[in-house]
């Protein structure tokens, strides 16, 4: 299962798979066949530009897509040493994340929307730059086996998709109960 | 039920009351414009951005156009509509742009002649800034959308928001004391009286004018400056050995002792006294850095004022009070436009049953137009 959202108020069709997904509406891609979606310019795009969101991504019974590597002593770990390492990986990650830039690392920070253009451009660079290599170290890490590179590589995915939506909420409806505007109108009618 | 846009160098803030709830809009006050052939319209519609075609190119508004700026890493292509408090004059779309902006946030009136109250700078002392045309424009659109449009200064949305109050002969005078706001591209001040503005003055000076001036003086992109302004600057707590802070500090300085000179300066010529002290009410995002109002006080206690001072205090939520307050004041204007309305039908009907013995005429029912309400409250 490959289960992705619509984020937009729109439909999102991708002409060349034949698929259309209704505004807000999720949808599983594996329908499509995992290696048909994975290779999907179309797709790759509706990520990057932050239309799609991965909501549940299963891992692949068999990779074909990531270099084999040479049986490495990770390969016999456990399944509590595997969510270990996963943690420590998860825990490192996000908190360097957070050193480099902490106003985007904050979620649901009520000033991040007064935050000048283009100090947010040149954050936003430089998170996508850090994800990417963060991708790549993985791509090339030799210690790791299969099945831990592609569970860090999903955390990265759905850690990215976290930061930019949160990004992308910047404009926005607020809704307020306290502050007592009949009560005040009534006062200035009757001065 | 009536409702409030203030539109703000920086920030577009909608209010309206929902189930007795406020809800707020806000909306950056920005524009993306790119050739029609870089980025098509079915991308950008799919995408659900607000977009206007003009000629050949396409421009997105709003918070779409930050996103459209980053995804193609475009920043020149990134413009403003307005500039130190009013439309800017050297951009030409400014104006369809602003319009679409206000039209998504505020949408069409509900019926016709629902109240809106839209709040607009005074005309600053130091710049030969049109303050009319801007009105006027705005004006002229809002009522496009079917709206009866009240003009509110926006120091006394803040009055309205946060209603000082004064002693007045024992009894408490509301809506009385003096407002501020500190936004973007301006400053702007008044004194109000039972909720009656008066004195009015503004400076086309506020978070951008500091910003470009550090910029300046430091040597650092502006950027940078407004982001740790927004997110690093703590104006009690200045850290001697910070560059940046310390030159921020010193253009906060400079801006408050500004508005305090030119307050004292012209508030001379309207001889008015007061015995008793009045209240200060501030908010707009500029003062929203933590320390403001202790800084404010320091100036004030240095500088004096034209006035006695009471307290001084931020709003609650300093981006959004000049939106409250404009609501305030528009859903009292509309209350007292429907019991003005209900009057004349029942003057109407009397009238009509005086005159008519057997069969009185039903009351021509008035039209909503042809009611003059004064535009002050
Ligand atoms: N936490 C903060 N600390 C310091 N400055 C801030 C903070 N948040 C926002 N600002 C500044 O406040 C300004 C925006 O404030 P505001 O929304 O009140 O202005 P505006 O209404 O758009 O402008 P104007 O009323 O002048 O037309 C910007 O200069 C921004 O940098
Ligand atoms: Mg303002």
């Amino acid at each position: 299962m490959w289960m992705v959202k619509n984020t937009l108020r729109a439909t999102l069709t991708f002409r060349g798979l034949d698929l259309s997904i209704p505004a807000g509406a999720t949808y599983d891609l594996d329908a499509l066949g995992r290696e048909r979606a994975e290779s999907s310019n179309q797709v790759l795009v509706a990520f990057e530009e932050g239309y799609l969101e991965n909501v549940h991504k299963a891992a692949r019974v068999e990779s074909d897509r990531l270099p084999t590597q040479a049986p490495t002593a990770s390969d016999g770990l456990t399944g509590a040493e595997f969510e270990a390492r996963m943690k420590e990986f998860q825990r490192q990650f996000v908190s360097e994340l957070k050193t480099h830039i902490p106003a985007l690392a904050v979620s649901s920070n009520e000033s991040a929307m007064t935050k000048d253009v283009k100090a947010l451009v040149d954050e936003f660079k430089l998170l996508r730059e850090h994800f990417e290599l963060e991708r790549n170290k993985l791509a090339r890490a030799g210690d790791l086996s299969d099945a831990e590179v592609r569970a860090r590589m999903a955390f990265l995915e759905e850690k990215e998709n976290e930061l930019v939506k949160n990004f992308e909420r910047v404009g926005r409806r607020v809704e307020t109960k306290d502050g007592d505007v009949m009560g005040k109108a009534d006062m200035l009618s009757n001065l | 039920m009536a409702k409030a846009v203030d539109i703000g160098t920086s920030f577009i803030v909608g209010a309206r009351l929902e189930d007795g709830n406020e809800v707020f809009t806000v909306e950056r006050d920005a524009f993306f414009s790119m050739p029609r052939e870089d980025l098509s319209e079915e991308l950008i519609t799919r995408a659900g951005a607000n977009f206007l075609i003009r000629g050949n190119e396409i421009f997105v508004v709003g918070e779409d156009a930050l996103k459209y700026c980053m995804i193609t890493g475009r920043h020149e292509a990134y413009r403003r509509p307005m500039k130190m408090g009013v439309l800017n004059p050297g951009e030409e779309e400014a104006i369809p742009l602003i319009e679409r902006l206000i039209e998504g946030i505020v949408g069409p009136a509900d019926f016709p002649g629902e109240v809106i109250a839209a709040t607009i700078p005074a005309a600053p002392l130091d710049t030969e800034l049109d303050v009319t045309f801007h009105k006027i424009v705005l004006e002229r659109f809002l009522k496009k959308l079917g709206y009866d449009v009240r003009i509110l200064n926006e120091a006394l949305a803040i009055i309205y928001a946060e209603c000082p109050t004064v002693d007045d002969d024992g009894a408490q005078a509301p809506f009385s004391g003096i407002g501020i706001s500190f936004g973007a591209g301006m400053t702007n001040l008044v004194v109000a009286w039972r909720a009656k503005k008066l004195f009015e003055i503004s400076v086309a000076r506020g978070g951008d004018w500091i910003d470009q001036r550090v910029s300046q003086v430091r040597n650092i992109p502006v950027g940078k400056v407004t982001h740790e302004k927004e997110k690093g600057l703590d104006l009690s707590k200045v850290d001697p050995k910070n560059p940046l802070h310390l030159g921020l500090e010193i253009f906060y300085e400079e801006l408050i002792k500004h508005v305090l000179t030119e307050f004292a300066t012209h508030f001379k010529s309207t001889q008015t006294t007061f015995s008793n002290p009045l209240d200060v009410v501030i908010a707009g995002g500029t003062a929203s850095v933590p320390g403001f109002i202790d800084k404010f006080k320091e100036i004030l206690e240095q500088q004096g004022a034209p006035v006695p001072i009471g307290n001084v205090t931020l709003g609650q939520d300093p981006l959004r009070t000049v939106a409250k307050g404009a609501l305030v004041a528009a859903v009292s204007m509309e209350k007292k436009k429907l019991a003005k309305q209900a009057e004349a039908e029942r003057e109407a009907a009397a009238q009509a049953a005086a005159a008519a013995k057997p069969a009185p005429k039903p009351a021509p029912k008035p039209d909503l137009d042809e009611i003059d309400i004064e535009a002050g409250v």
